[in-house]
């Protein structure tokens, strides 16, 4: 148990950890650099007497148990992680618990806030809200279990399934400077997702706020602002992702202008959703 | 002429190669050592992709002053290639092949010496080992270098590759002048090239032998 614990502890849970600090670090601030903790308890409370508050919440917690199980499916089908699915010698009790702690550790984020949240609810006396929580929570961890379960008895499966986008891109040339952007969309295409729709949301937010509130270019700055912190994740990506695969990059003989110009190109094509938004 | 002067290169304060002075002239040289001495760190170095301290230069190029121009001249195959799986080994070597200004038709040329045009519309993720490790070694003859380093060229790939690979580097060294600095821990592989020099990587340090 502790070996298969460990295991998974070190190619999946460390690196997850590893690869996400920015986000981390990006969802502490904007949660806990906005927000007071007063702030915080009274959308604990609001959330425990509104039901519609406690499911946007819980929508909240699955799709961060989405973007966790799919980079978990993604490191067990990497070349590799694949002496993992050695893992199917164990007992299934063994396994079970192994995999369910690695998903309790990997859900740590939301997990610590919903105990914050368990703690308000039972001094408000909500046990229904309270165990309703904590059933969500067990649900996320089971339904990884179970995910994972299923991806160690089916390892490298051929999906048989039509790709029209990517047959149409691989009888055209990538040019260099949508390698980064390919790279989001095939294989980090959640963070692509969340990422865009909360830097999206949050200028939509703002630019919202000008029809009733007078003329302040600040207003827009600290949208920008928030905006860019969302982006550090990208920033992040690109980083681990020139290290990983394109360290023949820095044998290229490209000048500091043409490698200037290349991440212009990828960060701006990057950015459309928000010039879209913005205009 | 490569002149390595004060080289070393650490990773968490442990030195993985250490070089006072290494002068190595044009022709074919050949890197012994067992796994882990520092073959590819020494070679990663030279060809400008790891940070490392000290002097590298080629030809009176500096690595670091004349960083593009030294990049034209020198070429790298690595021993263990990564390449993000999603592309396709032609998209990789056109992009290689026009940052090192290759002409179109040597990228047609070399490609079909070693057979990589019969896959290279694929991505990558579908490639096996030797299929990808042509692929690198294809990116290292691309443009006009005078300095190509084939870290472990010969493993991976089958037998009619090594070769093809034999015979690029005798036409590349005797027709183009171009020096080959080779890496490989075993001792019968590169008996077929007219090795010029051969060099040690061992304790931490390189020496002639």
């Amino acid at each position: 148990m502790k070996t298969i614990t460990r295991i998974l502890s070190l190619t999946i849970t460390k690196e997850y950890y590893r690869q996400n600090m920015v986000f981390i670090f990006a969802v502490m601030m904007l949660s806990f650099g906005f927000l007071r903790a007063e702030e915080h308890k009274t959308i604990i409370k609001s959330a425990l007497n509104l039901p519609s508050l406690l499911g946007l919440i819980f929508i909240g917690w699955a799709l961060h148990a989405l973007k966790v199980t799919l980079f978990c499916l993604r490191m067990f089908e990497s070349k590799n992680n694949e002496f993992l699915f050695q893992i199917l010698l164990f007992s299934p009790l063994k396994r079970y618990l192994a995999l369910g702690f690695m998903q309790f550790s990997l859900l740590q984020l939301t997990i610590l806030y919903s105990l914050w949240m368990i703690i308000i609810g039972i001094e408000q006396n909500k046990m229904i809200e309270t165990s309703a929580i904590i059933s969500f929570n067990i649900l996320l961890i089971i339904a990884g279990i179970i995910i994972y379960e299923y991806r160690i008895r089916h390892p490298n499966v051929v999906r048989v399934s039509p790709k029209p986008i990517q047959n149409l891109l691989s009888r055209l040339r990538t040019p260099s400077y949508l390698f980064y952007i390919r790279y989001l969309f095939n294989k980090q295409p959640v963070l692509m997702l969340l990422g865009k729709l909360f830097t999206c949301l949050i200028l939509i937010g703002v630019c919202s706020l000008y029809p009733t509130d007078v003329y302040d270019e600040r207003l827009l700055a600290i949208g920008g602002l928030i905006t860019a912190a969302g982006h550090t994740v990208f920033c992040q990506q690109f980083f681990y992702y020139e290290n990983q695969f394109l360290s023949f990059n820095r044998n290229l003989p490209l000048s500091l202008q043409q490698r200037i110009l290349g991440y212009f190109l990828t960060y701006s094509l990057l950015l459309i959703p928000e010039f879209i938004v913005i205009l | 002429m490569l002149k390595v002067k004060n080289f070393s290169k650490n990773y968490n304060n442990h030195t993985i190669v250490a070089v006072e002075n290494l002068e190595i002239p044009e022709g074919i040289h050949w890197f012994k050592g067992i796994n882990g001495s520092g073959k590819s760190t020494f070679f990663r170095s030279v060809a400008g992709i790891i940070p490392f301290e000290g002097e590298i230069s080629w030809n009176n190029l500096d690595i670091r002053k004349d960083a593009v121009s030294y990049r034209m001249l020198v070429n790298i195959s690595e021993a263990d290639p990564h390449y993000p799986d999603y592309l396709s080994g032609f998209d990789l070597l056109n992009f290689i092949a026009e940052s090192k200004k290759a002409d179109p038709s040597q990228l047609k040329k070399l490609s079909e010496i070693l057979g990589v045009n019969v896959y290279w519309k694929s991505a990558i993720g579908t490639y096996s080992s030797g299929m990808l490790k042509k692929i690198s070694l294809l990116s290292a003859f691309l443009g006009q270098p005078s300095l190509i380093m084939l870290d472990e060229p010969l493993i991976t790939i089958d037998d009619l590759s090594v070769q093809i690979i034999y015979e690029l580097v005798k036409e590349y060294a005797e027709k183009q002048g171009v020096s080959f600095l080779l890496s490989s821990h075993q001792d019968f592989r590169f008996e077929k090239l007219s090795i010029k020099n051969m060099y040690l990587v061992q304790n931490q340090t390189i020496t002639q032998l």
